[in-house]
């Protein structure tokens, strides 16, 4: 029951933190922006709206937008809020959960025969596959080294300068993983640049809307999962540094330039090495 | 005909036979099943079955059964009989038992696998592969030859049971010599880094069927005597050794992802991947054995049977995976991935199956490669607590080449299915097009998949006998995670039931089918994104390992704005190939040098005769 | 007796003659071959195992090529083609050849066993330049002037040896007989004339058997000799050089050289296999190829000798006869090989496989060859490895495992090249004989036959009991 309130509530509260995001971003820089409760109604309108795909489309383009729903769910659902069920909240399972969603995008974009669909398909696994390592390495060097892979461990956490190394590391991957400045652009028009929303390019109506859905639980997801790294729990205390990561990302999305395609993997290296660096600081006894 | 339908109905024997014979070992243990008596002892040849060899008799089983169906629809005849061999020469290698029947079952595998190899021997490459493998099999097999006598010698015995009881009392350098003539000779059978060089050529050039086997079993086979070797006939094995291990697994397995993704031709693409699961489980026997030294034996026995599981796992889905290509080619007339695409849509048995394939490799929920790999990560990640920091290093950068391992496996394989099996072909396709039917070699691809799901989504199937035969080996049961049974099915059931949501949908809802957009170009076959751009930007990062040469040719045109023609080729050198291949070069220089000595000029030649006299009395007056 | 022994096979030949019509005399000489053949089993009663051993694969081996020879230039001879054309002296040899092995193998002392080994050069000699290329008569000379060099230093050590033994207290009459001095076994201190008598012969007889260095003649005359006779000189002779050099050994011991002989033979099997092995490597005709893993094989019976252990003996003495048999066979499904596609150039051969019984018996010999199961050489090159580690004697043993890779790489990249592809034009020059289909099978038979052998031969350790 617990996980079903869980799930719902960060499906539901999505939106809402992306269009809050956005509207954060529009006021740095100096625009008046949308609402925060445009999402919602983007979806409404999406959803209205009839589904067009290419043609000669496999099946596998009809299925994806649903796999990548239900990975963004999991997710969700496998976060240690207190209504997590046992087995999920799994580090390494989570790694392979998150490769579900990259592996089946990138099919369907390989799919609908168009070239801007398959550079971003390259694209997406590539950073996919650089992000993967980083990602173990932050999530586990923020948990209790040693003591299983279980997230329920990052609950239990010590705060301390390895484990800020850590977190430092999972906040450079969090941004290419939630497809964000400096490394993806959310809302570019420019088909060369895009990387996740090359990958939807084909995509429009209802199915569009499973896709963004997917996409801004996935983003909520992280930013709780940053959240509990800093917190170590207590809801409000969950809440609060959820919206100063919000923001801290609305501000690197202002400050900083998207960089260049080949400059992304050294951004990344730099995210792994922090979170090794914690890592093997803890293996040689370094206090949390 | 009935020679095909007798080598198929002997493999198939063969595989029941192993299926029995694994059944045996895992229940009853170590069985003595007979000896032939020599009047030299080192050659006395002993047949038993053992409960480590268990697990890789019932790969052998499934994937020979699948295979033999396989041979029943698309095997020309004498393949099918080299197949039978080749099985019965593995089944003996699992169940031999002493030095010689070891042996002798060993070079009979090498060389029936030769023939395979050798099968399009019309074509140079064909036969330059059939050498090359040779050769290595050949050199490698003299190394294990000298593991095997320098732990006999010591023994003074020639059963392993002997050698096995003896080997307490190595010496160290006689340990060690074992381990490192253990590591040439199964390492290069197994296709571990450094001499892998043989396999990304003998693989793709064999008929599908017997590429499957060749990655699919005889790799395990070859991890099979490593095991043997480190966990029993040398034990107790150093920690350095599975420090090694973990260094050349974790090596392998990135190297071997890096080189199939550069790849183009899907058999060597799969064959590149069979060195990186490899390396895979050379991770897991070699976390093992630092665990077994280090005294923690639960963490061994863990690792150890993620590795056997890992392999039994990469046997199922290589399997499927060649023999998957096996139809391509059949149907394609080629598996240059550049000129494939859309098969699809009517390879409507092969497409999905192969997808299941892929997704099973790449170690995706629910299929039997996430639970191996899932393994292998949860023993990785429990040294580190109980390692000392040196060794848990070690086991950190196995785990962080690991998890680059799995993410590039899948970019390769949305790469392959992607390219492949979806969109429009990428050549001129001239005849129609048949949709595929059920037959034979279905069935068989169907039986592989089948056992990829439900090892993937039961994982307690495999492991629950394997933590017998491991606690066996090592005295401990393994410490199997409570959430192992149900991690597959909780990750998994969101996003199955979101498609099948999705699809349920779209019964009610319009869904509208328009040409691609492309920005107002035609969508035309060859506009579609190829293999070569698929892995440019990998190619790109990984330029340090992969070397990448670029060739542009342009045919001028009426101007230089508008060529006729633009070729664009890319080719990744594979560093140790070559390095191979200069050794190689060298020792044939060196050769044609000594042709020297043989002069044709008599005086020569008597003086020649006349030195040995002289050098031989002097040393005689010494 | 076993001088009727000795002389029936030369006997047989010259009297076959008499036969006038040419088809019965090609039935009369298989027949009495077999009985020469048979004859030496009545030789078994009065000598020891290791003359046994020789004496079968003496006849045995010799019996198959008179047989193969009969067959495969049966033609010729109607025919009339020019280079197989000096017809009656050919059997004559060949038998001049047999009966002076025998001598060899069944002699009872030293000084029979070199005139046997003198013999044999003579007799073979004229075998070697038997085409009348110049290039066969001068590895003919060749083979003749180094041949005569090794026996020189064969009989001076011969001289020496006796020397030693007398002042040892051996009965000067018998002197040169092995049994006489083993009996009387060593007394005193060594006298390092004895390790001299041993060096001299060692390198007199290991020249007739191919050791490095004093291979030079083999390559050459080995090639250049019509197939049968190849097949024996290299199956047979070196064998029967190898068999003078085991009698030296069992004589170095009593004299107290054994060590020295031992080492000495050690360090040239492995010279011998490591440099055949990488010679082999840039051999681009087949028969100089089967020449030079000739060198490779001797050398590995050297080395085996060389662990100076029971299983190193019993490992060389299997690797001879098994050698023996398929090196044999080898040159014979050379020889129909060369008939039919008139070249023994591996460049020229392609396709092999595919053209009837001899090019698929062709590759089961090189299999045989280069050490693979079922066959007998990888029992016994087993064998050889079993005794090295167990003797210790690590770096000849490595020196010699890295000829034998070189040798199995050439081989195997031969066999795949001319058992594989598709078929090359033959060239003008060379003139393809197609054989009559009885004589193909025959020739195809003798080399099965000998296949059986190595194969047969390769199970005798689970049988018989070890010496």
């Amino acid at each position: 029951m617990n996980a079903l309130v869980q799930l719902l509530l960060v499906a539901a509260l999505a939106p809402l933190a992306h269009g809050a995001m956005k509207a954060l971003r529009a006021r740095f820089s100096g625009r008046p922006g949308p609402s925060i409760l445009q999402s919602y109604r983007d979806y409404a309108k999406l959803w209205c709206k009839e589904a067009v795909l290419p043609e000669g489309a496999s099946i596998i383009t009809r299925c994806a937008p649903g796999v990548a729903f239900g990975v963004a769910l999991t997710l969700a659902a496998a976060l240690p809020l207190g209504g997590s069920v046992p087995p999920l909240p799994d580090v390494v399972g989570l790694i392979f959960l998150l490769a579900v969603g990259h592996f089946v995008l990138g099919v369907a974009a390989l799919d609908t025969r168009s070239a801007f669909s398959g550079m971003a398909a390259s694209r997406s696994m590539t950073f996919a596959s650089l992000v993967e390592p980083a990602l173990l390495a932050a999530l586990l060097g923020a948990a209790a080294l040693g003591k299983g892979t279980q997230l329920s461990s990052l609950l239990t956490l010590a705060h301390g300068p390895t484990s800020a190394l850590a977190f430092a590391g999972f906040f450079l991957v969090m941004l290419a993983e939630t497809a964000r400045i400096p490394i993806d652009n959310q809302e570019t028009h420019y088909e060369l640049t895009m990387i996740h929303e090359g990958l939807v390019l084909e995509y429009s109506g209802w199915h569009l809307a499973f896709l963004q859905a997917a996409a801004q639980i996935r983003q909520l997801s992280f930013l709780l999962l940053g959240a509990i790294l800093l917190s170590g729990g207590g809801v409000l205390a969950l809440a609060g540094w959820a919206v100063v990561l919000a923001a801290a990302v609305s501000v690197v999305e202002t400050v900083f330039a998207k960089v260049r395609l080949f400059e992304v993997p050294q951004l990344l290296a730099t995210g792994l090495i922090f979170a090794v660096t914690s890592i093997v600081l803890r293996l040689f006894g370094a206090p949390a | 005909m009935r020679l095909r339908l007798l080598g198929a109905g002997s493999t198939l024997t063969l595989a029941l036979l192993a299926a029995i014979c694994a059944f045996v070992a895992a229940t009853r243990g170590s069985v003595e099943l007979g000896s032939v008596p020599a009047s030299v002892p080192a050659l006395q040849l002993d047949f038993a079955l053992t409960p480590l060899a268990a697990p890789f008799l019932a790969l052998l089983a499934m994937l020979g059964s699948a295979v033999g169906v396989w041979g029943l629809r698309r095997d020309r005849p004498i393949d099918a009989m080299l197949i039978a061999a080749f099985v019965a020469a593995m089944l003996v290698l699992l169940i031999a038992s002493s030095v010689a029947s070891f042996f002798l079952s060993w070079e009979t595998m090498s060389l029936v696998s030769a023939f395979l190899v050798a099968a399009y021997h019309k074509r140079r490459a064909v036969r330059r592969a059939t050498w090359v493998y040779l050769v290595a099999a050949q050199a490698g097999a003299l190394c294990i030859l000298a593991t095997m006598l320098v732990l006999a010698t010591h023994a003074g015995g020639w059963s392993f049971p002997a050698i096995a009881t003896a080997a307490a009392t190595l010496p160290p350098s006689a340990r060690d010599a074992a381990f490192i003539l253990a590591m040439l000779g199964f390492g290069s059978k197994a296709g571990l880094l450094p001499l892998h060089f043989w396999l990304p050529r003998a693989h793709p050039v064999a008929p599908p069927s017997a590429s499957a086997m060749l990655s699919g079993a005889m790799l395990k086979v070859a991890l099979y005597a490593l095991t043997l070797v480190t966990f029993n006939l040398a034990a107790p094995a150093p920690t350095s050794w599975g420090v090694a291990l973990m260094v050349v697994g974790t090596l392998s397995a990135i190297g071997g992802v890096l080189y199939a993704l550069v790849d183009h031709d899907l058999k060597r693409l799969l064959a590149y991947h069979s060195v990186e699961n490899v390396g895979i489980i050379a991770i897991g026997i070699g976390l093992a054995l630092v665990a077994r030294s280090t005294g923690d034996l639960a963490l061994a026995a863990l690792a150890l049977t993620a590795a056997i599981f890992h392999a039994i796992n990469h046997g199922l889905f290589k399997g499927l995976l060649f023999l998957g290509s096996g139809v391509v080619a059949d149907t394609e007339g080629t598996v240059d991935l550049e000129r494939l695409g859309g098969l699809w849509s009517h390879l409507v048995w092969t497409g999905p199956l192969f997808l299941i394939g892929c997704v099973a490799i790449v170690g995706l929920p629910p299929f039997n490669g996430f639970a191996s790999e899932w393994m292998t990560f949860q023993s990785l990640i429990a040294s580190w607590h109980a390692f000392v920091p040196a060794f848990a290093l070690v086991s950190l950068a196995a785990v962080l080449g690991l998890s680059l391992t799995g993410g590039l496996a899948a970019a390769c394989f949305v790469k392959v299915f992607g390219v492949a099996f979806l969109g429009h072909p990428r050549r001129a396709v001239t005849r129609p097009i048949a949709t595929e039917r059920f037959d034979a070699a279905t069935l068989a691809l169907m039986a592989l998949a089948v056992l990829c799901t439900l090892f993937g989504i039961v994982p307690m199937l495999v492991v629950v006998p394997l933590a017998r035969v491991v606690a066996s080996t090592i005295g401990v049961a393994p410490p199997i995670a409570a959430a192992l049974p149900v991690l597959p099915i909780a990750l998994a059931t969101l996003p199955i039931a979101a498609a099948i949501g999705v699809l349920a949908i779209e019964r009610y809802r319009r869904v509208r089918t328009v040409p691609t957009w492309t920005c107002g170009s035609p969508v035309t076959p060859s506009a579609q994104y190829t293999a070569t751009a698929f892995s440019k930007s990998l190619r790109t990062i990984f330029a340090f390992v992969l070397l990448p040469e670029r060739r542009r040719i342009v045919e001028a045109g009426a101007s230089s704005w508008f060529p006729k023609r633009i070729v664009y080729r890319t080719e990744s050198r594979d560093i140790i190939d070559e390095t191979a291949r200069r050794f190689a070069a060298l020792m044939l220089q060196f050769a044609r040098r000594s042709r020297a000595l043989q002069s044709g000029s008599l005086r020569l030649y008597v003086a020649y005769s006349l030195g040995a006299v002289i050098v031989a009395i002097a040393l005689a007056n010494r | 007796m076993i001088g009727f022994v000795v002389a029936a096979p030369l006997v047989f030949a010259i009297a076959v003659r008499i036969v006038p019509k040419r088809e019965v005399r090609r039935i009369a000489r298989v027949v009495l071959a077999f009985v020469a053949a048979l004859m030496s089993l009545a030789a078994f009663g009065s000598i020891d195992r290791l003359s046994m051993l020789f004496a079968g694969l003496v006849s045995f081996l010799a019996l198959l090529a008179t047989i193969f020879s009969s067959s495969i230039f049966a033609d010729d001879w109607t025919e009339g083609y020019a280079i197989w054309s000096r017809k009656p002296a050919y059997f004559i040899m060949l038998g001049a050849f047999w009966s002076s092995m025998l001598l060899v193998v069944l002699a009872s002392n030293f000084t029979l066993l070199w005139l046997g080994v003198s013999i044999t050069t003579l007799a073979t000699a004229f075998l070697v330049g038997y085409s009348g290329e110049a290039a066969a008569l001068e590895a003919a000379w060749k083979y003749l002037v180094l041949c005569g060099v090794g026996i020189a230093f064969a009989m001076l050590g011969l001289i020496v040896l006796a020397h030693v033994a007398i002042a040892n207290g051996v009965d000067p009459g018998s002197a040169f007989s092995w049994t006489a001095i083993a009996a009387r076994g060593h007394i005193g201190a060594v006298s390092p004339l004895a390790r001299v008598a041993v060096a001299l012969m060692i390198v007199g007889f290991g020249t007739k058997a191919g050791l490095v260095p004093m291979h030079a003649w083999l390559p050459d005359a080995h090639s250049k000799a019509p197939a049968p006779i190849s097949a024996l000189l290299s199956g047979l002779l070196v064998s029967c050089a190898l068999y003078a050099i085991a009698r030296t050994l069992s004589v170095a011991a009593p004299l107290g050289a054994a060590n020295f002989a031992y080492e000495l033979l050690l360090w040239l099997g492995a010279l011998s296999t490591a440099v055949a092995g990488a010679l082999m490597l840039v051999q681009r005709d087949l028969k100089r190829l089967l020449a030079y893993s000739t060198i490779e094989h001797a050398g590995i019976v050297a080395l085996a000798f060389g662990f100076g252990t029971t299983l190193g003996w019993f490992a060389a003495l299997l690797h001879i006869a098994v050698h023996a048999f398929a090196k044999s066979s080898a040159f014979f499904a050379t020889g129909i090989v060369q008939r039919e596609r008139g070249s023994t150039e591996i460049a020229r051969l392609r396709a092999l496989w595919n053209e009837g019984s001899a090019g698929r018996l062709l590759l089961a010999v090189l299999g045989a060859l280069s050490g693979m199961p079922p066959f007998g050489l990888f029992v016994t090159e087993m064998l050889v490895v079993v005794a090295g580690i167990a003797a210790g004697a690590w770096i000849p043993l490595a020196l010699a495992m890295i000829g034998l890779l070189l040798a199995f790489a050439t081989l195997a990249r031969v066999a795949i090249e001319i058992e594989g592809g598709g078929r090359v034009p033959t060239a003008a020059w060379s003139v393809p004989i197609p054989l009559a289909p009885l004589h193909r099978r025959v020739a195809a038979a003798t080399v099965a036959a000998a296949l059986t052998g190595c194969i047969a031969l390769g199970i005798v350790p689970w049988i018989r009991p070890f010496p």
